[in-house]
């Protein structure tokens, strides 16, 4: 079955002329090694093939956004991942912008850990904190006035988690199961969105199911990826100063019955047009049992970027124990539609200290070749 | 990344002009008056739409950028969409840059991997625009009011009537203080800039080319940036141009790239 649905997908993809319209994404095909070190969950290495591409055009007096990715388990077919990130007929009427389709929103300002962005499921393969964006099918309504950009989005059948990797274990040794079809609790949310000189300010509400990977564990030994039920209202500030961007956003939850209010506030330097200094803290009220150990975190962090060489490099620190999560990438791009990646995820620490519920991922190793066409 | 925001407030403004004749007086009142007039006529174009390809030559090495620009005049400033296209890898990434009437600029980034639009810092005037020879100073159109002016003589240029006006910068930190413009006097379109350095260096040339009549103004279809100390350049050319296509301040919101 997925074998079919590959073949199809990519016979759509093939069929994308990008020189017609303007391309939504970069269409390439990437291959990946990945080595989990004997610490992880499992010491094995993974080959994988990702091919992506996008595609916008104007039609029926409106516009389509195509976007999409296959990424492909080459010893474990089954595992493998077919993803319609986007493919929305959108059309505006005065004021008013209509999308439908397939696809997502990215609501809040942080990349890992933002509290607000809880409609976007994403697919986990190597690294549990920044896997792919998944699209759902979707209704959406924007409006524009003088008071600011008013969203209206409706995930009526909404997609689940993907657990697609060799991540299926937690810091406490639980294998994690992640059967959950499409169709659980639907969900939806309201954000306005405004500007106010150097300032933007957006406020949001999410009702329904959350989609942000929550773990639960029934038994010893076992967990399961859950959907627990929410209430949110979220507020997101972004302020530019000088060289300096600060940003914060927060949420106040109910979350099947538990409370918890969350903030993430941090600030970009920009000192030279190729550098970029980050720091961020986040809070919450709880001990949470979230896929992610970062949410209450120190983040520092940096991104270097000449015409051929990206080299970016993320730090967290739990500044009760200690323990420090890294994320290092570097990208070389030795031609125009050539790149090659290296990235490294590794941790110190304390094990005992890391959220038992947490996916456990100590050290893996990523090499990845890009061609772009 | 940030510094591609800023794409062309003149890309847009400063490059479209027409024309008719002007009186002269004195040297520098003469002077300043030309100018003055290109810019009058760099304004009242409302909203655009256009391909761009720049080209960087260094040496034997070339690198290009492909990006679409949609641009809004109104009140309160400019602003200035774009979308890349090229290269490969950053296709889809939007810029918006708003450039506010009393100068300030802000900017904003969508990254299609990441769904999500993000405010970014604005760039010094002196940095390098895409990493091209252009600085943003270069791209944005500077306010007649920032110079001195003083009318050197009237000289045909490619054919055409023209004068060569000479400009200084009333700002001390500026990299190039003293420019000389080559200016048609029929349409009104610079045709040349040479920029010298305080200590008197002539280090870098602006050409602008291929004149399109749009409307009711004149398009440099071509810029080329030349350093003169190792004759590296930028090219940029405009393609399939149009004004008053009907884009709104709704287009130039921020919560629209991506869309």
């Amino acid at each position: 079955m997925i074998l079919r649905r590959l073949t199809v997908w990519v016979a759509v993809l093939a069929t994308c002329n990008v020189s017609e319209g303007l391309a939504a994404q970069a269409n390439r095909i990437q291959v990946d090694g990945v080595r989990f070190s004997g610490t992880s969950a499992e010491a094995v290495t993974v080959p994988y093939i990702m091919i992506g591409a996008g595609h916008r055009d104007s039609m029926f007096g409106g516009s389509i956004d195509l976007s999409g990715s296959i990424q492909l388990d080459v010893q474990a077919i089954d595992a493998s991942l077919v993803n319609i990130e986007e493919l929305t007929f959108n059309y505006s009427a005065g004021p008013l912008d209509f999308r439908i389709g397939v696809g997502d929103v990215s609501w809040g300002l942080s990349d890992v850990r933002s509290p607000v962005d809880a409609m976007a499921p994403r697919a986990v393969f190597f690294d549990a904190y920044n896997g792919a964006r998944l699209g759902q099918p979707l209704l959406g309504l924007s409006a524009f006035s003088q008071w600011g950009d008013l969203e209206a989005v409706i995930f009526p059948f909404p997609r689940s988690p993907h657990m697609g990797g060799r991540l299926k274990r937690t810091w406490n040794g639980s294998s994690v199961r992640s059967d959950l079809g499409w169709g659980e609790r639907p969900v939806g949310g309201l954000r306005m969105a405004r500007i106010l000189g150097s300032t933007d300010i957006a406020l949001s509400y999410v009702h329904g199911g959350e989609r942000t990977l929550w773990i639960s564990s029934d038994r010893p030994g076992e967990a399961g990826v859950v959907i627990p039920s929410l209430r949110q209202a979220g507020v997101e500030l972004q302020r530019a100063l000088g060289s300096v961007v600060l940003r914060t956003e927060g949420s106040l939850a109910k979350r099947d019955g538990d409370t918890e209010a969350r903030i993430v506030a941090g600030a970009e330097w920009y000192p030279k047009p190729y550098l970029t200094l980050m720091v961020e803290q986040g809070l919450s009220s709880l001990n949470r049992a979230q896929a992610s150990p970062l949410v209450d975190d120190i983040m520092l962090g940096g991104q270097l970027v000449t015409e051929e060489i990206r080299f970016s490099n993320l730090v967290f620190i739990d500044p009760k124990s200690g323990n420090r999560h890294y994320f290092v990438e570097t990208r070389w791009t030795p031609t125009a539609r050539t790149a090659i990646e290296v990235e490294l995820i590794t941790w110190a620490g304390d094990a005992t200290q890391e959220p038992g519920l947490a996916l456990r991922q100590r050290n893996v190793l990523r090499a990845s070749l890009l061609r772009y066409f | 990344m940030r510094k591609i925001a800023e794409l062309s407030q003149v890309l847009v403004a400063g490059l479209m002009v027409a024309g008719a004749p002007l009186a002269g007086q004195d040297a520098t009142s003469r002077g300043e008056e030309i100018v003055r007039e290109v810019e009058r006529r760099s304004r009242g174009y409302g909203d655009l739409e256009a391909g761009l390809v720049m080209r960087i030559l260094e040496g034997d090495r070339e690198r290009i950028r492909e990006m679409h620009v949609r641009g809004l005049e109104s009140e309160d400033g400019n602003r200035t969409r774009m979308t890349l296209e090229q290269p490969a890898d950053m296709a889809g990434t939007e810029f918006l840059s708003a450039l506010e009437d009393d100068g300030e600029r802000h900017q904003w980034i969508y990254l299609p991997a990441a769904r999500r639009v993000r405010r970014i810092s604005g760039a010094r005037s002196s940095d390098s625009f895409l990493g091209s020879h252009f600085t943003y100073d270069d791209m944005t159109p500077p306010k007649v009011e920032g110079f001195t002016y003083r009318w050197i003589r009237d000289e045909e240029i490619s054919g055409q009537p023209g004068a060569i006006v000479e400009r200084t910068s009333l700002d001390d930190r500026t990299e190039y203080p003293r420019q000389l413009l080559w200016i048609e006097t029929e349409r009104y379109v610079l045709r040349r800039i040479e920029f010298f350095t305080s200590e008197g260096e002539h280090r870098r040339s602006l050409d602008l080319e291929q004149y399109l009549e749009i409307g009711e103004f004149w398009l440099a279809g071509r810029m080329t940036m030349v350093h003169l100390e190792d004759s590296a350049r930028t090219i940029l050319e405009w393609s399939d141009m149009r004004v008053g296509v009907g884009l709104s301040a709704r287009d130039f919101e921020p919560s629209r790239l991506g869309r």
